[in-house]
């Protein structure tokens, strides 16, 4: 049961990589290229030896494919107002498609409902085109307007807006579309390869929701146009332009979301692709919270493909080998603990905001007590912290020790970060400082997890580290928070130390929002800095990464930011998430996903990939 | 009818309380039907030997010699090691010693129930016994409101209650009334009393249809007739007698909160940091298949617990009803 | 006449249990069902009994005020607005984001407003919508009751299987080597919390081991009545089996002072065949309190399910239950709390009916 909450805490930290207009995860598959000397967390096709040679016929059209997805994903499915986690962006993935496609080679991404782009030299106006022929389901046809529509319609969300504040303007005319940005912003395709608000929806069937931002009286964007109009679209029925069709959604565990075969899809064979996807008839999304529940549901045949991060059950599908399976790392999000480094002032938000005085960080003295606003503290813990162990024991040996927010693969990855090293000693040396720092004998501090059960064991390990570290002198009390409360502690600084995941995406700017000094409110108001941190050379280079095209010079300023990370020990880093999408045999092809032109895509997203080119053996997915 | 009561609080254990009760409710069922006549036989002494055991455990687990602490690591040994000589039941996902775990989860899984089960006596034996005294409008009153207990499935009682009390985490005064308690502590105690409400209902209906019997006896209405003072009737005349029933039931009680307290823990509800056996079977459910005995030593240790509180529930309504028949 | 009247009660009752049975199996909305069921118990038992029906139906409406109004407390204010719609709104919540949430759903509005919004809606069978997934409570709740009933029915019937005839053995056997291997191992099986029996349960017979039986995924009856019947099995017995050692005791309790009464002792005299005595002479009376009992575990079935259903992934009450409970999803556990009190209202009235139908003795003691 607790595995409910524990799907509400992956449902929670997952959809904090991709609220933010961020993306989820991607994670390499296919031993196509060598993405090796990028080193690995190797995604491996763990695949199929015997069933890969009997696919050599080529896809076969028909069958159904019921997926056990881990959590009943947030309808509506409409990405102004939602916080998509994997199961959700599988669901978004069937339904409708993404403007962009995040390619294999790194830093790039590919053609998909933009056929076309291109940007003026200071990257401030963006010119893309839309391709042509493209049919949201309801037949309306997709134009640079109804991408105006969608992308306004997440820039004026409160939810969405802040991620997109840097666009300026949009306009439309015909297939072409025009954005121009406050600032400069050359990585901005990137924010739209996967996001939620990459994907498109029929600007008809938006109009017609009751919340759509433009219904709000008295904002600058209110529309008396769609105000005018009756507001019954139904939320739980996306209307897109995606390979499949939305056919029926009942909420609720066990109960699934079913799509079919769109017979008018724009790279099927009645579109403008001259391809002839999808090949399945129909896909159904099973909710199967429980993870023992959904590996014995795909064991016993009741499901065709599920997904998990859950480390041990990847090494159980690994070692028994009966069914072929996709693991994945690459862009993943990490695991660590959050640390409320709140204090002192903020100018940066003062700037923000237009006020002469800085912003006092703690107004009412609720950090005070806490050692690891202290620089030698955080250090200590980190040098006391096994990772290693950690990787071993709770991630079964599969998963990977992190040395900060960007796992290899991704920009920004170095070897070396500058992190502190496992190592007692050094612990012990920094912990004489630090205790001199905090100006006491013992430091004390809470350690908040959410109450599933496997989420504390690991902290308890972590904390029982430290105690072997430093004896007596050290005191953490670990406190369960329910799921539901874990957020919001995290959002308004209520803690000392909290145990994390995020920072998923395919490029440094998706995570723009979440260490950018401005986004760092005060305890006790909502921050995406959930950290609180404020550090120079983070605000620097996350400014200088969006303003320059260049990708080597990109790739220094985020390699600039994670050292940063490194050296001030913003957060104590774990392990990369691995992901694991095990499968029937019969099912073939669930990550070769291709851009139209034919180009080798990411296909998997922190464990979500695309659907439309799944085909089952002989149409059979049961087999 | 009496069937309902407990079966409600205890959720998921309905079915264990249903006939004690209908036993406790009309004696002569069970004044002569004994399995094993009513001697004390080979399984009374076990259950004894073992209840006395997990006493022991539940008082003195940290003295016992050469047993490892509950969050002490087994130096030198994987983790989830199975069974050995020296480590009875193996060692769990962080390589603690499950058969130790299973000794010292004794405290929180056998005390919460017991402490649960004599709040809910204390509860539920008031209100039932002066419903059943006063009768009219404070019996319709009170009759309500445990009427409004029950319709409340228990479980989701529970959880709405604990959720409710137990504080969330982060910088929140963690206090229990006037005491500087961990938030831990904290949650453990609010569970405690949310057992205990949930239990009160059904106690309080054996209270009060007892009540009702004893105080239309002869001897009662003798001490009415004298005028006696209300509180002295109670104490003296009805509570003697009302509470050997309370009591058979507490044991019932006992074995349906013990349960009740590991399906919240199975829940993540409470203290999930604490060992307890409902918490260590759930920490080991996820590799049943590959290192069952993680989850088989809590189990273990969780059934011989309540089926020695319901064979001693059983003998003890027999005596009970024998002596009762005798009066 | 006045048997008639009788008649007249027991048919209603039956007849919501018929109503309850074709309605699931028809696939007939639940709230319809528990309408037209409820209807006919008060019929039927207004007949019977005349006023005294209405005086415990007229009790019902405070205590089900009361329990909703509890519940709905403990519900909204456990946590604050804020709390839920950072909850809902996920990590990227933004302080706009949160002040819209809660204006929308009048979150900010005092209790009792809400309550009474919520309370008027009721009344007419719009028990509001999910903020978690912006469905209908009231289509939820018709969605997932007829599965647990389902759960419910199965287990019972299992329960009933198994208890009877072991019953009226330990019975006949009373005091003997049979009667102790079966009380005991009822003792035993009374023992096993049910959630640790689902997990052997599913660890034996599941594909870990003997691979007999499908382990979870809830089918439908119209969709594969084979997959459905299989799927069920596991989770039927989880609940049931414990449920049947408590049966089993009662008869076996109930028989055995039975067996001593003089018309057995006649009926023996008479030469009547033992195996007859046993199963028609010595069940008829027994059988009065277990169809009791029966009815009055069905309401706490209902709400025991709970982890059964999630170990098991069946879409009922119970995962509608759990999944509200951690999402702060208040409006959908207090549909679900209030349609499962009504339940057990229902119930209530029926066993009422039972033994004023069936039961003489009880028939005087009215009257």
């Amino acid at each position: 049961m607790t595995k409910l909450l524990s799907m509400l805490f992956a449902l929670a930290l997952v959809a904090a990589a991709c609220s933010g207009g961020d993306d989820g995860t991607t994670a390499d598959t296919t031993a196509t290229t060598a993405e090796e000397e990028e080193s690995g967390p190797a995604t491996t096709v763990a695949a199929t030896t015997t069933t890969v040679a009997e696919a050599a016929d080529g896809p076969v059209a028909g069958g159904t494919l019921v997926y056990g997805i881990e959590a009943d994903s947030a309808n509506p499915w409409a990405h102004y107002r939602v916080s998509c986690a994997i199961a959700c962006h599988m669901i978004l993935r069937s339904v409708t498609d993404p403007l962009f496609y995040p390619l294999e080679e790194v830093g790039a991404v590919g053609p998909h409902l933009i056929e076309s782009w291109e940007a003026n030299e200071d990257n401030t106006v963006h010119t893309w085109q839309v391709r042509d022929g493209v049919q949201f389901h309801d037949g309306t046809p997709l134009d640079a307007a109804a991408v105006a529509f969608n992308l306004n319609a997440c820039r004026f969300s409160s939810l969405t807006g802040p991620a997109l504040s840097g666009i300026a303007d949009i306009q439309a005319d015909g297939q072409t579309l025009t954005i121009t940005t406050s600032s400069p912003w050359a990585p901005l395709v990137a924010n739209f390869g996967g996001s939620t608000c990459s994907y498109m929806f029929s600007p008809a069937w938006l109009a017609s929701l009751p919340d759509i931002p433009f219904r709000t009286e008295g904002a600058p964007f209110f529309s008396e146009e769609i105000a005018a109009t009756p507001a019954d679209g139904d939320p739980a029925a996306p209307v897109g332009t995606g390979a499949f069709v939305f056919e029926s959604y009942t909420p609720g565990n066990g109960n699934s979301f079913v799509a079919v075969k769109n017979e008018n899809y724009w790279r099927g064979p009645n579109g403008v692709t001259g391809e002839s996807l999808p090949y399945l008839d129909k896909v159904e999304y099973v909710v199967a919270v429980d993870i023992a529940s959904r590996s014995s549901a795909l064991e016993s045949g009741q499901f065709d493909i599920i997904h998990t991060s859950n480390a041990d059950e990847i090494k159980t599908f690994q070692d028994d080998g009966e069914f072929p399976m996709i693991t994945a790392s690459d862009f993943g999000a990490t695991s660590y603990i959050l640390l409320n480094v709140a204090a002192g002032e903020n100018p940066t938000l003062a700037f923000l905001q237009g006020l002469d005085a800085p912003v006092p960080m703690d107004p009412n003295g609720l950090n005070d007590g806490n050692p690891l606003v202290h620089l030698s503290c955080r250090r200590a813990l980190a040098h006391a912290t096994d990772s290693q162990r950690v990787a071993d024991e709770r991630g079964a040996g599969i998963v990977e020790v992190a040395n900060g927010p960007f796992p290899p693969g991704s920009i920004g990855y170095l070897e070396d970060t500058g992190y502190p090293q496992f190592d007692i000693a050094a612990a012990q040396a920094e912990f004489e400082t630090c205790k001199a720092d905090a100006g006491t004998d013992v430091i004390q501090f809470t350690y908040n997890t959410t109450n599933d059960p496997f989420n504390v064991e690991t902290n308890q390990l972590i904390a029982s580290m430290w105690a072997d570290a430093f004896g007596d002198e050290i005191q953490v009390t670990i406190t369960p928070v329910e799921q539901g409360q874990y957020i919001g502690l995290a959002l308004t600084g209520t803690f000392q130390a909290q145990g994390w995941r995020n920072h998923s995406g395919i490029d440094p700017d998706n995570q723009f929002l979440w260490w950018f000094s401005g986004t760092s409110s005060p305890v006790g108001s909502l921050a995406l800095n959930f950290g609180r941190f404020q550090d120079p050379v983070i605000d620097e280079n996350l400014v200088l990464q969006r303003s320059v095209g260049d990708l080597e010079t990109r790739r220094a300023a985020a390699e600039a930011i994670n050292r940063s990370f490194g050296e001030n020990v913003w957060n104590i880093w774990n392990t990369w998430t691995l992901w694991g999408v095990p499968f029937s045999p019969n099912v073939q092809n669930v990550v070769g996903a291709t851009t139209p032109e034919g180009d080798i895509t990411k296909p998997v997203i922190g464990g979500a990939h695309y659907m439309s080119e799944i085909w089952c053996l002989n149409g059979d997915c049961q087999g | 009818m009496s069937a309902v009561e407990m079966s409600e609080s205890g959720g998921p254990m309905v079915p264990q309380v249903v006939d004690p009760i209908e036993l406790i409710d009309d004696g002569n069922a069970s004044s002569n039907d004994g399995y094993q006549g009513n001697q004390k036989g080979f399984f009374f002494w076990a259950a004894i030997a073992w209840l006395i055991f997990i006493v022991i455990c539940v008082l003195a687990a940290d003295w016992i010699p050469g047993l490892p602490g509950p969050e002490e690591r087994i130096a030198d040994r994987d983790i989830r090691e199975g069974p050995s000589a020296a480590h009875w039941f193996g060692l769990n996902n962080r390589g603690h010693d499950v058969f130790a775990r299973s000794i010292h989860g004794a405290r929180i899984s056998m005390g919460v129930a017991l402490v649960a089960t004599i709040g809910g006596i204390v509860i539920g034996g008031t209100i039932g016994v002066l419903a059943g005294f006063y009768r009219r409008g404070i019996d319709a009153t009170l009759t309500a409101l445990i009427n409004i207990m029950l319709a409340v499935p228990g479980l989701v009682l529970a959880l709405t209650l604990v959720g409710f009390f137990a504080p969330s985490g982060g910088f929140e005064d963690q206090r229990f009334l006037f005491f500087d308690v961990a938030p831990t502590t904290n949650a453990t105690i609010w569970a405690t009393i949310a057992l205990s409400i949930l239990a009160a209902p059904s106690i309080a209906r054996v209270a009060r249809a007892q009540t009702l019997v004893w105080s239309d006896r002869e001897f009662v209405l003798a001490s009415r007739t004298i005028g006696t003072r209300n509180m002295r009737i109670i104490f003296r005349d009805l509570l003697p007698n009302v509470l050997p029933a309370m009591v058979s039931f507490a044991l019932i009680g006992i074995a349906v909160l013990v349960v009740v307290q590991a399906t919240l823990a199975f829940f993540g509800v409470g203290d999930v940091t604490a060992t307890t056996w409902g918490g260590d079977i759930n920490i080991g459910r996820d590799r049943l298949d590959s290192e069952p005995h993680m989850v088989l030593g809590p189990s273990l240790f969780m059934f011989l617990t309540v089926l020695s509180l319901n064979y001693l529930a059983d003998k003890f309504t027999q005596f009970n009803s024998v002596r009762e028949a005798g009066v | 006449m006045n048997q008639r009247r009788e008649q007249a009660g027991a048919i209603g009752a039956l007849a919501a249990v018929a109503v309850l049975l074709l309605s699931w199996l028809l696939g007939v909305n639940g709230i319809i069902a528990f309408t037209l069921a409820f209807a006919a118990i008060v019929i039927g038992s207004a007949i019977t009994s005349g006023t005294y029906v209405f005086k415990r139906l007229a009790a019902l409406i405070p205590t089900l005020f009361l329990v909703t109004i509890f519940v709905f407390f403990l519900q909204t204010q456990r946590v604050s607005s804020q709390d839920v719609a950072i909850r809902v709104l996920g990590p990227g919540a933004t302080p706009e984001a949160v002040e819209q949430f809660i204006d929308r759903n009048d979150l900010a509005e005092p209790f009792f407003s809400r309550y009474l919004d919520w309370v008027s809606g009721a009344l007419v069978g719009d028990l509001g919508t999910s903020f978690i997934n912006n469905t209908s409570v009231t289509d939820q709740v018709a969605q997932a009751l007829p599965i647990s009933l389902q759960l419910m029915l199965y287990s019972q019937l299992i329960a009933i299987a198994v208890s009877v005839p072991a019953g009226v053995y330990a019975a006949y056997r009373a005091n003997q080597r049979a009667d102790g291997v079966i009380s005991t191992s009822a003792l035993g099986l009374l023992s096993v919390p049910n959630f640790v029996l689902a997990l052997f349960l599913v660890y034996v017979l599941g594909p870990g081991w003997l691979d007999v039986l499908p382990a979870t995924r809830y089918t439908y009856w119209g969709e594969d009545v084979w997959g459905h019947i299989k799927q069920m099995i596991m989770p039927s017995l989880a609940l049931g089996l414990g449920l049947s050692a408590a049966y089993m005791r009662l008869l076996r309790a109930d028989m055995v002072v039975t067996l001593q009464e003089s018309f057995i002792t006649t009926a023996k005299a008479k030469g009547v065949s033992p195996r007859k005595v046993l199963w028609s002479h010595a069940l008829r009376p027994s059988l009065f309190t277990l169809l009791t009992v029966f009815a009055v575990n069905s309401a706490g079935l209902i709400g025991g399910a709970l982890i059964v259903e999630i170990i098991f992934i069946i879409p009922g009450m119970g995962n509608l239950i759990g999944t509200a409970i951690v999402g702060f999803d208040f409006l959908v556990l207090q549909g679900a709390v209030v349609v499962l009190a009504v339940g057990f209202v229902l119930l209530n009235f029926l066993v009422d009916l039972l033994y004023t139908a069936l039961d003489p003795r009880i028939r005087n003691v009215r009257s």
